[in-house]
């Protein structure tokens, strides 16, 4: 008698929904919003690796390099060869046996990027975001021709326009095209290369053909980011350009603008209104302010988050250390060191135990005050120097607040609000929850990252080795891949 | 409060819902008709949520729009 064992290890894929809900977009055959996550068994069964979430659509690649679509299908973004809307994941045929390994999913259409770095896209096509020299819709997946020279890695989606980027060797080349209106083409405006045959796409700001981003030609771009109306890309040494519509009423970024020179950032998610960036030492920060301010969501997200003036600020100065401790003591701000862009009144503020003080007084003018000062260490900010031959254009960067003893592994935002995943596995969320996008069980808003709960225990998921969280506008996604080690007892003579 | 100011021709209309439309961060649309903007009004709302948007257009492109289309499906004149 021999007793063996038969040992293999399995992946399970888990997959979870929730938010807006209205077109099919939560692939759970419903139409109807959920307020807290929901499982969605056929992508887990699909083993979906990437989902791409637009405005009412997504898009998933499969275990097997198929792509899987569902949601809203006006303009053709779902890619099926109609407009339909379907609540449920589909196949794309025209895509099968490409070997799908990458998409992104804008407003209302979609680019999926093959194995062989070949680029498609399905869709809206009305300000050229499909990028086939037309602004014709299509609603089967087209192959970029003016890309197909190029092994593109990586592509992103806005509202109306779509960046592509092509790493080769050491040079890195980002493309765009769709909507210029807000300069979220990173193109200065042309006045020489127009065409008898594009006099509609000048008058409409719009770039029906990809186009490179000459502003980024020097720099080793190594990941790109688009939603709403803005841009972003970073460089392999952590440098992150944004342009695009303005943020918090600034002016619109008609080339990529450099970011607090010395911070070095690893991922970047944007929305509608606001950015997020995580930095190599695992800190968030966050740009632009909520638009969604009637329920209240701009003033909790403000004071959510610290300013740091001297991280956007090239002639800040910090103040000197005995007066900063001095400040401390007394509990409240007052004006030290020269400076244009700060305008400094005495603020009532508070400080904790990490030290930043926090602002508390006047929130009208409070981007403006000096709200934040590094307590006893005033060397540790040398770090957030501002190169100074930056342009202006840039926006203030803050801190999330709230994340203390976590550290960030993942980001994504949707319009309105956003997510992330902790080192310990929790996905956590906040901002605008009008349709439950932020899973917590209510359409309440959330100004600081709350930890999502799954099958009711938030510890649920610890035991997964990978968790993936992606973001529409309205809705969001979660995959969670477990490793699971099944032995089975053989017995024989 | 408006969720943003959207100009006219940054709209797009919709056959179907016989509406200018503009993306909401719902992921429905924000929508307004030509009688609305005959008539002045300025705001675009989402029948999905609470946000609205504020619409800027010149209100004088659509009167005349208007008049143009009562003569053409009445065969008489209208004055508007």
């Amino acid at each position: 008698m021999i007793n063996r064992e038969e040992c293999v290890d399995e992946k399970e894929v888990r997959v979870w929904s929730w938010g807006a809900g209205t077109y099919g977009q939560l692939a759970v055959g419903s139409v109807h919003d959920a307020l807290l996550p929901q499982p969605v068994p056929t992508l887990g069964h699909h083993g979906v690796s990437l989902i791409a979430c637009g405005g009412a659509h997504a898009a998933a690649i499969t275990d097997k390099c198929d792509v899987v679509t569902w949601g809203r299908g006006s303009g053709g973004a779902l890619g099926h060869g109609d407009i339909a809307t379907i609540p449920f994941p589909k196949i794309v045929h025209s895509l099968q046996g490409k070997k799908i390994r990458y998409v992104a999913a804008g407003w209302n259409h979609t680019a999926f990027i093959a194995e062989n770095g070949k680029i498609f896209t399905c869709g809206d096509g009305a300000f050229g975001q499909l990028g086939h020299g037309d602004l014709k819709s299509c609603s089967t997946p087209r192959m970029i021709i003016e890309l197909s020279l190029q092994t593109v890695s990586f592509v992103a989606c806005g509202m109306r326009h779509t960046l592509a980027l092509v790493i080769g060797g050491e040079t890195s080349t980002v493309f765009s095209f769709g909507s210029s209106k807000c300069g979220q083409l990173g193109i200065a405006p042309s006045t020489t290369n127009v065409t008898a045959l594009q006099p509609l796409a000048k008058k409409s700001q719009k770039e029906c053909i990809p186009k490179q981003i000459h502003k980024l030609i020097k720099d080793n771009v190594s990941c790109i980011a688009a939603n709403g109306d803005h841009s972003a890309a970073i460089t392999d040494s952590g440098s992150l350009y944004l342009w695009g519509k303005g943020y918090a009423g600034d002016p619109d970024i008609f080339l990529p603008s450099l970011v607090a020179g010395n911070l070095s950032f690893c991922q970047v998610a944007l929305s509608w209104s606001q950015g997020l960036g995580l930095s190599r030492d695992g800190e968030l920060l966050t740009w632009g302010s909520s638009k969604c301010s009637q329920s209240g969501l701009e003033s909790r997200i403000q004071g959510a988050v610290s300013y740091d003036p001297s991280l956007t600020n090239p002639d800040f100065t910090y103040p000197e250390e005995n007066q900063t401790r001095g400040i401390i003591n007394q509990n409240k701000v007052f004006f030290i060191g020269g400076t244009s862009g700060v305008n400094l009144t005495s603020e009532a503020s508070s400080h904790n135990d990490d030290g930043w003080v926090r602002h508390v007084g006047n929130s009208e003018e409070q981007s403006l005050n000096l709200s934040c000062l590094k307590k006893n260490d005033i060397s540790l900010d040398d770090r957030y120097s501002v190169n100074a031959q930056s342009n202006s254009a840039r926006p203030r960067i803050w801190r999330v607040q709230g994340l203390e003893g976590i550290k960030v592994v993942q980001i994504a935002a949707g319009a309105e609000h956003f997510a992330l995943v902790s080192d310990f596995g929790a996905v956590m969320t906040w901002g605008w929850g009008e349709h439950g996008q932020l899973g917590f069980g209510t359409d309440n808003d959330q100004g600081f990252p709350h930890e999502v709960c799954f099958d009711g225990s938030p510890n649920h998921a610890k035991s997964a080795c990978s968790i993936r969280v992606c973001c529409g506008s309205g809705f969001m996604f979660t995959i969670k891949e477990y490793h699971i080690h099944r032995c089975l007892r053989l017995e024989g003579i | 409060m408006s969720y943003d100011d959207v100009e006219i021709e940054d709209m797009e209309w919709s056959d179907e819902l016989q509406a200018y439309t503009y993306p909401c961060p719902c992921g429905d649309l924000f929508q307004i008709t030509r009688d609305e903007l005959r008539t002045g009004e300025e705001i675009a709302r989402c029948p999905s949520c609470s946000l609205y948007i504020t619409v800027i257009y010149n209100a004088e492109d659509f009167q005349e729009q208007m008049s143009t289309i009562q003569k053409d499906s009445t065969g008489i004149p209208v004055v508007v």
